[in-house]
């Protein structure tokens, strides 16, 4: 084969499409080598962490839910993990279990949102997901069956489905009837075989074959799989309580991104679906590592391709787990423990369906949030996103003509479920006065 | 399959429950009590979840606040074609009607979608509509009851036997 022909390109995509957010891609080629990449995000910040400063605690959940439309429900259990450690309120396991089934229902939209929208047109050469309903109306339907419960079992505990009301510190403000229950419950049973059949879809997509190294980060449940709780663990060996978090992740800031990058060890690490199925395999129920062991699939995963996978995996585990939780369910005289206010630091973390999701809160003697740190997972994976892109498109071969290239690029990103929109709530932020 | 699907669509704030009240006023006034197949939903922003709700429908009202600079409370009614999206939406954050319909119709369905989009001003948080938007969902809750009327009559008519006249 010829060697390349020695040629600078420059590779712009001004706004990325399908992905949450705004942003867009930067990269130089010189002589056959990337000579500079950059994931530009460029959504204005958006200043969630100072627009809690100096909040009521119970202000928190309904505050940090409108970071995102798609995950709100992951920003209010962070939040309620920290702020309720730092209260000493044990919620109990009513709520325990009634969190982790709201939460099954925000993996479920978040994941079929992506898996069909978002991330398959790639898959089938479709510009669009409109292309992709045509060709294949069937499992699109489906997909949106199944993100419709998930929106539902959202509504069931929050009263809507974006930017939900029902949690609160302790618990919930109600618990929901149950006959409304037992009416979802029904529903989420007679779905199973839909994300059976989306697990088995996704398996046989013609995926790119591209294994890499990189470390996994998620959350480890004593028992089940990491869902609303847990400690952070990695592939490496890490294994730490959330309020450890900070001693072993470091976040920067980089010209080219309004959201900061966040390094394990000044080193890229990934979050997100595939580190949670690879580091979790032991705590699938069942029927889903029955289900995913038929697919002749190797875990854990090189292949970060092999993400829409996981999270077809992650909608059957929803299922499943949101139809266990709900089985026999009673409501509760008093949905929530009382919690008092009091000055400390709180930490807590949940797997939102795009990763790890930390937050802190310093909350003073009045009672009021005196500062908070939220670490989105798309923070966490920029710098994972752009390892990939430089690999991975070396790997697809840099002589390829421009659109190719662009094309390429656009798959790598979009396979990481970036949330733009989450990632770029911060802001470094000093007042002068005089 | 429902005959007529009727989504309000809006938010608690301000003039932005417009397609609630709407949908509201036509279940107090009794209009699609008891015709068959005719359902009314009040709906915060569904987002791709629209699109499973015009998939198994005859025939779906939307009703939605809208800001294109015309006065507060004006009605704007688009049907079918009309509504389609040119182009695929960027970002699932933001898929509108038009992408919902795109989608839906890409994937057979053959629905007629009509559109009520009322007129609102700058929605704020915590207060009530305004008189203009509270008319204008009275004045369409009485044109989605005659729709429902006609829609009601012709199904009661297709349902007779081919031979009687």
């Amino acid at each position: 084969m010829a060697d390349a022909p020695a040629r600078t390109v420059a590779i712009e995509v001004p706004a990325l499409a399908r992905v949450e957010g705004e942003g867009g891609l930067s990269m130089r080629i010189r002589d056959g080598a990337i000579e500079s990449l950059e994931l530009r995000i460029f959504e204005p910040p958006r200043l969630f962490e100072k627009l809690l400063e100096g909040r009521a605690p119970d202000e928190v959940p309904d505050l940090v839910a409108r970071i995102c439309g798609i995950c709100p429900v992951a920003y209010q259990v962070s939040a309620l993990n920290a702020l309720e450690s730092l209260f000493g309120a044990e919620p109990g396991p009513w709520v325990r279990a009634m969190r982790r089934a709201l939460y099954c229902g925000e993996w479920i939209e978040s994941h079929c949102l992506h898996i069909h929208l978002l991330a398959a047109p790639d898959f089938f050469g479709c510009a669009s997901a409109i292309e992709l309903a045509r060709a294949h109306p069937e499992p699109v339907r489906r997909g949106f069956r199944l993100q419709r419960l998930g929106n539902d079992l959202i509504a069931l505990f929050g009263a809507r489905s974006v930017h939900p009301v029902g949690a609160r510190i302790g618990g919930f403000h109600r618990a929901p009837a149950a006959r409304d229950v037992a009416a979802l419950r029904e529903r989420l049973e007679a779905a199973l075989p839909d994300a059976e059949a989306l697990v088995r879809w996704t398996a046989a997509l013609p995926l790119p074959d591209d294994p890499q190294d990189f470390t996994c980060v998620a959350l480890r449940h004593a028992t089940d799989y990491p869902i609303a709780e847990g400690r952070i663990v990695s592939s490496d060996g890490l294994d730490l309580e959330p309020a450890q978090y900070e001693r072993h992740f470091a976040e920067h800031q980089v010209p080219h991104s309004t959201a900061l990058h966040s390094l394990l060890g000044g080193r890229a690490y990934l979050v997100g679906p595939l580190a949670r199925l690879n580091l979790n395999l032991d705590r699938l129920p069942g029927p889903a590592r029955r289900l995913l062991a038929s697919t002749g699939l190797e875990w854990p995963s090189r292949n970060m391709f092999h993400s829409i996978v996981a999270r077809a995996v992650e909608v059957h585990v929803a299922l499943l787990e949101a139809i266990r939780l709900l089985d026999g369910y009673r409501g509760a005289a008093a949905p929530f423990v009382a919690a008092r206010a009091r000055a400390g630091t709180g930490f807590g973390a949940s797997e939102a369906p795009r990763g790890l999701l930390w937050h802190r809160y310093d909350v003073d003697e009045r009672g009021l949030v005196a500062r908070a740190r939220i670490v989105p997972p798309t923070s966490q994976n920029q710098a994972r996103i752009e390892d990939d892109l430089r690999r991975s498109l070396s790997a697809f071969g840099l002589a390829r003509d421009d659109e190719a290239l662009r094309r390429h690029a656009e798959t790598v990103i979009r396979n990481y479920d970036p949330c733009i929109s989450c990632a770029t709530h911060f802001l470094r932020f000093a007042a002068e006065r005089r | 399959m429902s005959a007529v699907r009727v989504l309000g669509i809006g938010s608690p704030f301000g003039d932005d429950q417009a397609g609630w009240l709407a949908v509201r006023a036509l279940e107090a006034s009794g209009a699609a009590a008891g015709v068959p197949g005719v359902s009314l939903h009040v709906l915060d922003r569904p987002g791709a979840g629209l699109v499973e709700r015009l998939l198994d429908a005859e025939r779906v009202v939307i009703v939605d606040a809208a800001r294109s600079g015309a006065a507060a409370g004006s009605v704007c009614r688009i049907e079918d074609e009309a509504l389609l999206a040119r182009e695929a939406p960027l970002s699932s954050h933001g898929l509108g009607v038009g992408a919902a319909l795109a989608l839906a119709r890409a994937m057979g369905c053959r629905a007629h979608v009509v559109l009520y989009a009322i007129e609102i001003d700058a929605p704020v948080p915590g207060a009530a509509p305004g008189a203009a938007v509270r008319a204008a969902a009275s004045a369409v809750a009485a044109q989605v009851a005659e729709e429902i009327r006609l829609r009601a009559g012709e199904r009661t008519a297709g349902a007779e036997p081919s031979g009687r006249r």
